[in-house]
């Protein structure tokens, strides 16, 4: 008998999910993802038709695997059946084009300038709304031409070897981070590669596109093998591609039999940048080079940061930053979950949940709020009037002494 | 003093499906059931509308009334009905010669059947055990007890008749050799009641011999206890039987949500106060691993027991309970020299319930002089859907929960769905494993029921309350809220229904030792302060 059958079997009933699920607060007719998951999971195995609109509200924030203490799996059961939820022709539409970031990235980024200015324009913006049931309430993130590279080598000496997977934002929207994360590691002594990948799949399949995050899934797994095969080690500065690359690929693949050993080396290869460096200064060999701050920061842990259960890194790692005081929010989901914020029928849930951040983040009153998730930034800066950045900017400023 | 034709003791299938026969012949009757709806036997079984493919072997008769009485409940209930197949596996352990016999027997009683190798049967199943050697088809099927008894029982109500719960007869009177009327009280309230009568029916089933003391006869029925397992789901989609001479543990049922291994056979004296012992568990674990190696490690939701109540012709006095023929009897007492009017019937299968109430009926029309047929074979026991309350549901309730109720009410979902568009706070889940929204705990307690539950673990058999991994731990105690509420029970009595209903429930998995179950009736035990150690129960549920 198949393992995963026995997950229903955990349940105790016992609604710590519920409890834990963003949604659940703040919307008391979502049923939640006890019955979601589990209980719907009985029905389904019976044939009854669990079918539910629901199950499209699921943000995918895995609070509810990280809440349950019996090893239920519930998002895992929730992705499943919303695999197969049946959508109308629209949505069905506008979610193939969301679960497609690195398509949509290619395309755009073709002729940046003219795509921003498309995406600005309120014409645009009104038939995004009308037709495709994208909300014209937020502003998309600008696209740029896709030139992150591998930097030539600028020393001889042998440094350690890493494979940055950059993930879809950075590579088509925020290159000037990729670049920024490199020369970070390389003031902390490592040499990094720019991997040739895809999307890493965490949008597809928060989009109900199985076959497509199966196929991301596949084609970076065979991407990235080589490299960890030769001992390098995987990072990531996006805590969405970070889980997908350390748990996603293990669930997603679990039946294919050629690629499992594979996948296995690349989920214990992996480690976010933060993790990383955390690690470089437990062992005493983080470049400490800092120049005196003067910054009052608030941290937000974005929940795919917080799944891949390594605690707060880039938290610790800006605390030692001389001159900078960090304020840990721990204030729960930004709501924002990648394109779930941008469907117009989710947007007030969406921002709903990011109320209590939103509230400490103005009760904390920061020059500036940290986090490692660029669409927990946006929904930040949508909700409040503070700018978040990912803490690898600042790292690198300290470095620089650009900090004010 | 009520009067009627014709009172039946005894609220099982076959006293269901007497009640129904006889109003459809236009015999005025009144049901009187000592406990609630399938209390006995037919609530503590698997649930299997046997194909006749397990008794072909054996019993060919009983396996072609087997097969006779599939095909028209199939057709005559088909809500009560899942219709998921059934395979006889061909276990590596067994008796291949057994195998062939089955085949042949089975071309004998004409039961469709195809068979499958090894691999084709693992296809279908692939939880089975991978060693198996083949398996035919045959079409067996898991139909819901409860609700069977419920169909016949409010169709019957529909014509007329009367069915009353918790009433235990206590007499029989008879004058000049004929039974006049009986005597019987409501064991809730201890109220005592009278009814004149003219012809009396003895379906008590296991309790069939204490009835007959009532009237001063006897019939030869020995009660053999079979123990059953619960499985919190299903690991196959059809019926698994194992391919060989009947023996323990050869049956799993999926059951809706869960699945139900079993059984044990065992003498007991009576039908009360049955238990399993952990070998005996263990033992039927052990079975049904050997056809589904997951059943090992799958998690047990709880165990329960049943005593099949078998009819032992003299001849056979000595001989085992699997040796005893599952055939039925039906005993005129006027013509064996007992008392005029009283009618036992005892013996039989779920299965052929209706075949058994129409011999009953056929007998019962004789003495009264009615001219009639049996057309319980082609009368559907539920009118067809409606359309329209059909669409509404589905509008004011998600997929499952509106698909499980329409499929458990019938045509009664229009009270619901009045209930919830008057106040859409009902629409609530109050027992979310099996999607039981408050509207229909409320409707089920209330008097527009055919037969209103008196306690929480009535609610259960109409609607699955309860019957989840949680075990009644929490819509348990919600249901004794809604009781309260409703003013169906004072404070005072739906705390003490609540106390009563989870002793129920933690009794039935007591027995479990280990597992996810263990780890749920620790949580129930703790959240109404219970101690582990002695599981003594010392909490009082605050009933206001």
């Amino acid at each position: 008998m198949r393992q995963d059958d026995f997950a229903i079997d955990n349940c105790l009933k016992c609604s710590v999910c519920n409890a834990a699920c963003p949604v659940f607060g703040v919307n008391a007719q979502y049923p939640g993802p006890k019955q979601l998951g589990p209980e719907l999971e009985r029905l389904r195995l019976e044939g009854i038709s669990a079918d539910t609109e629901w199950l499209e509200y699921c943000l995918g924030c895995h609070r509810c695997d990280m809440a349950c203490p019996h090893g239920v799996g519930v998002s895992e059961m929730i992705a499943h059946a919303k695999a197969k939820h049946h959508k109308p022709l629209v949505r069905g539409l506008r979610d193939w084009w969301f679960a497609r970031p690195g398509l949509l990235g290619k395309l755009t980024t073709i002729l940046p300038a003219i795509s921003n200015f498309a995406l600005s324009m309120k014409l645009a913006r009104f038939f995004m709304s009308k037709v495709m049931r994208i909300t014209p309430l937020r502003t998309f993130p600008a696209y740029t031409k896709p030139n992150l590279r591998t930097p030539p080598a600028r020393t001889s000496e042998d440094r350690a070897r890493l494979l940055f997977f950059p993930g879809c934002f950075i590579r088509y929207n925020r290159p000037d981070l990729g670049r920024k994360v490199i020369e970070l590691l390389e003031r902390n002594g490592f040499a990094t590669e720019v991997a040739a990948t895809e999307c890493c799949g965490v949008p597809a399949a928060a989009n109900g596109d199985a076959a497509q995050a199966h196929a991301m899934a596949r084609a970076n797994v065979k991407s990235l093998v080589a490299g960890v095969d030769a001992g390098m080690r995987v990072v990531t500065a996006c805590s969405s591609c970070g889980y997908m690359l350390k748990t996603g690929f293990g669930g997603l693949l679990k039946d294919d039999r050629e690629l499992a050993p594979a996948v296995q080396k690349i989920a214990a290869s992996t480690l976010d940048v933060g993790e990383l460096l955390i690690a470089q200064s437990d062992a005493g060999m983080l470049n400490t080079d800092f120049q005196q701050a003067n910054m009052r920061l608030a941290y937000h842990a974005p929940c795919h940061q917080k799944s891949q259960g390594i605690g707060r890194p880039w938290f610790h790692l800006l605390r030692q930053i001389p001159g900078i005081t960090i304020e840990d929010l721990d204030a729960g989901c930004c709501g924002m979950s990648g394109t779930y914020g941008f469907k117009q029928e989710k947007y007030k849930i969406s921002v709903a949940i990011g109320q209590e951040l939103f509230d400490s983040i103005n009760a904390s009153q920061p020059q500036m709020v940290a986090t490692e998730c660029a669409t927990c930034q946006m929904q930040i800066e949508h909700g409040t009037d503070f700018k978040a950045i990912h803490p690898v900017e600042i790292m690198l400023q300290a470095y620089n002494g650009k900090i004010i | 003093m009520k009067s009627t034709q014709v009172v039946i003791i005894g609220g099982g299938a076959t006293g269901a499906g007497i009640l129904w026969d006889l109003s459809l012949r236009g015999i005025s009757a009144i049901l009187l059931e000592q406990g609630d709806i399938a209390n006995g036997a037919t609530g503590r079984c698997h649930g299997l509308l046997h194909s006749g493919a397990r008794y072909v072997a054996k019993d060919l008769e009983t396996a072609r009334d087997c097969l006779a009485e599939n095909r028209i409940i199939k057709t005559i209930a088909p809500h009560c009905v899942e219709d998921i197949g059934g395979l006889m596996v061909q276990c590596p352990q067994d008796d291949p010669a057994f195998f062939e016999q089955w085949w042949r027997a089975a071309g004998d009683a004409d039961i469709p059947s195809r068979r499958l190798n090894a691999e084709e049967a693992l296809a279908l199943e692939p939880n089975l055990a991978a060693n198996i050697l083949g398996a035919f088809t045959c079409p067996d099927a898991h139909v819901d007890v409860f609700r069977l008894v419920l169909a016949n029982i409010e169709a019957a109500v529909g014509r007329g008749a009367r069915f009353h719960t918790y009433s235990k007869v206590n007499s029989i009177q008879s004058a000049d050799g004929r039974v006049r009327g009986v005597g019987y009280s409501n064991t809730l309230t201890g109220e005592k009641h009278e009814i004149a009568c003219e012809v009396v029916i003895n379906a008590a089933g296991g309790w069939a011999q204490e009835a007959a003391a009532l009237a001063g006869v006897e019939v030869p029925v020995r009660c053999d206890k079979g123990t059953l397992l619960v499985l919190n789901h299903r690991p196959s989609s059809r019926v698994i039987n194992r391919c060989r001479k009947s023996g323990d543990g050869d049956i799993l049922v999926p059951a809706g949500p869960v699945c139900i291994l079993g059984t044990s056979s065992m003498s007991v004296p009576g039908p009360d106060g049955l238990t399993a012992s952990p070998e005996e568990i263990n033992y039927l674990l052990q079975l049904g691993a050997e056809l589904i190696p997951g059943v090992a490690d799958a998690r047990i939701l709880r165990i329960f027991c049943g005593a099949r109540a078998l009819y032992v012709p003299a001849k056979v006095d000595s001989a085992g309970g699997r040796e005893i023929s599952r055939s039925y009897a039906l005993f005129d007492h006027e013509t064996l020299g007992g008392v005029g009017g009283f009618i036992s019937i005892v013996g039989g299968k779920l299965t052929t319930y209706r075949l058994m109430a129409a011999a009953v009926c056929d007998c019962v029309a004789g003495k009264l002089g009615v001219q009639s047929e049996c057309t319980t074979g082609k009368v559907p026991l539920r009118p067809v859907d409606d359309c329209k309350a059909h669409r509404r549901i589905n509008e004011l309730l998600p997929l499952p929960v509106a698909e499980k109720m329409e499929r458990r009410l019938g045509p009664a979902v229009t009270r619901v769905i009045e209930a919830i568009d008057a106040r859409p706070e009902l629409a609530e889940l109050v027992c979310e494993c099996e999607m039981v929204t408050r509207a229909e705990l409320e409707y089920v307690l209330g008097e527009a029921s055919p037969i209103p539950a008196q306690t929480i673990a009535d609610i259960g058999r109409r609607t699955r309350l309860g019957f989840g991994p949680c075990q009644g731990t929490f819509c348990g105690y919600r249901a004794m809220l809604a009781g309260f509420q409703t003013h169906r029970w004072t404070a005072s009595q739906a705390a003490k229904e609540f106390s009563s209903y989870l002793h129920e429930r933690w009794k039935g998995q007591a027995l479990i030792q280990e597992g996810k179950q263990v780890e749920q009736l620790d949580l129930s035990h703790e959240l109404y302060g219970a101690d582990l150690s002695t599981c003594a129960y010392s909490g009082e549920p605050d009933g206001k």
